[in-house]
């Protein structure tokens, strides 16, 4: 699905994004793991047709990304939700602009947000909502368009231990259920080993392991003792490179 | 309801300092509030309506102008760094020259009729404008950019989506600063060449010595500045409730 080659960013004159390669099959997850400033969120905006590389190509399903694409998803860092727009204005906002019919966006819109449990906040706005809610408005505003890639930048960092439990139990059922492919970037070592089918660690713009995880898809993994082994793995393969 | 209590509250209290004033200092210059308001109603209709009416289609003029005109360029040079590099120091040059200076050039140039009086009005407010909508375009979270960008908006739905209802609650934050200096300048730009207007009306009344009259007019010209404040109040209560709802929320949390 996903074939990312030699890719290169830089930023003011410093290499952001270093000679990036990896693919994902289509219905995979990935998780990008690595210290603030290590390029994964430069990584997620090249993914996502945001910015352009200076070197280097993403190709999503046969097409080199050039520009946005419509079946990607994206949630940013701060949800992206706009705070002058009502919880339903900001997930119909997507469609809107891909000229649905006004049924079918009602139809599409209530599914979604029935399924995330968001459907009495409709007439508030993202400041009336609490950090989890607000984040099932920024899934219900990419899910709506019907991605078959979603690209989240960190997207619970802001958000207590338990709703983010919350939040990744919700992503993991998600991609069960519609065998959405993922990336997730995350500075989280649980949560990149609860959500990432394959684990990149970065450094420097670089990634610098890219290693399988046997144990994800168990929405009770946190509870068994081979999701401690793979964390304390993960954890000691970034202590090795000085990332911890 | 609770801005009706409010303006009650400052118009009773408005009053009773002015009564304080009447009674006290008992001079003709402050005539009683109470004979001031009878005067006022009695000649509404016939007379002050022709000078408020007047006032009203050149303040209008001047801040619809101001304000199409200050949006246009601020949006312009607050999207475009290079813009800002050539014309920011232009604004920063022309902005604290006391524009009223220029009554008698614009006279000159416009007339001395109506266009010369709308235009100072206009050059007084676009810079408020212009600056606080460059600003605030500079200060959009880029986030919402990306955001927009991500689910399709791209070209001018960028700016009914993103750029205007975030600069919205500044612009009208600054129009609210404008409208009492513009009312200033409008008393101050009716009295010259002309025999309508409330700025007319009060200085006339003046030179005639009939102070009740002359406080009728100011009477008339703070309610003006009133129906302008409600108006904005209105626009932003309509347009801008996303702000109260965030200020609201984060008031329960402390």
């Amino acid at each position: 699905m996903i074939n990312v080659k030699n890719l290169d960013f830089s930023y003011q004159n410093q290499k952001v994004v270093k000679n990036i390669n990896f693919s994902l099959k289509e219905g995979k997850s990935c998780a990008i793991i690595g210290p603030s400033g290590c390029g994964k969120t430069t990584l997620i905006y090249l993914l996502a047709g945001l910015i352009k590389p200076d070197r280097g190509q993403i190709i999503i399903n046969s097409n080199l990304i050039k520009d946005i694409r419509e079946e990607t998803g994206v949630i940013l860092q701060n949800y992206g939700l706009f705070p002058w727009k009502t919880v339903y204005d900001n997930v119909v906002l997507g469609l809107r602009t891909r000229d649905y019919e006004k049924k079918e966006i009602k139809l599409i819109v209530n599914k979604v947000l029935d399924k995330l449990g968001i459907k009495e906040y409709v007439n508030k706005y993202p400041a009336e909502l609490s950090g989890g809610q607000r984040q099932r408005v920024a899934v219900a505003r990419s899910l709506v368009l019907k991605p078959d890639l979603l690209l989240m930048d960190e997207p619970f960092s802001a958000l207590d231990a338990l709703t983010r439990e919350e939040m990744q139990n919700l992503i993991l059922k998600i991609h069960k259920e519609n065998m959405l492919s993922y990336i997730i970037v995350t500075h989280n070592i649980d949560e990149a080993v609860f959500l990432g089918q394959k684990i990149a660690i970065m450094k420097q713009g670089e990634i610098i392991h890219l290693i399988d995880n046997p144990y994800f898809g168990d929405l009770r993994l946190r509870e068994k003792e081979e999701f401690f082994q793979q964390t304390k793995k993960l954890r000691m393969m970034m202590s090795e490179d000085d990332l911890l | 309801m609770k801005n009706k209590k409010s303006v009650i509250y400052a118009v009773v209290l408005i009053f009773l300092i002015w009564y304080g004033l009447y009674f006290f200092l008992e001079s003709n210059i402050i005539p009683s509030p109470i004979t001031v308001i009878i005067n006022f109603f009695s000649i509404f209709i016939p007379v002050i309506l022709p000078h408020l009416a007047m006032s009203l289609y050149r303040i209008l003029t001047a801040i619809f102008l101001a304000v199409f005109i200050g949006v246009l360029l601020g949006l312009l040079i607050g999207m475009n760094k290079k813009i800002d590099q050539y014309i920011s120091p232009v604004i920063y040059l022309i902005y604290p020259i006391p524009k009223i200076a220029f009554l008698p050039i614009f006279m000159l140039l416009f007339g001395l009729g109506d266009r010369s009086k709308i235009i100072l009005i206009m050059v007084i407010v676009i810079f408020q404008i212009i600056v606080t909508t460059r600003d605030s375009v500079k200060n959009i979270n880029p986030e919402y950019f990306h955001s927009a960008r991500s689910i399709g908006i791209k070209g001018l739905k960028v700016y009914q989506h993103v750029i205007i209802p975030a600069i919205l609650p500044q612009i009208l934050t600054a129009l609210r600063i404008t409208v009492g200096t513009s009312i200033a300048v409008l008393f101050y730009a009716e009295n010259f060449a002309t025999q309508y207007g409330i700025g007319y009306y009060i200085m006339n009344s003046w030179i005639m010595v009939n102070y009740v009259d002359m406080f009728s007019g100011i009477l008339a010209i703070s309610i003006l500045g009133l129906l302008f404040f409600q108006v904005i109040d209105i626009i932003e209560d309509r347009y801008c409730h996303w702000v109260k709802a965030g200020n609201q929320k984060s008031f329960e949390y402390k």
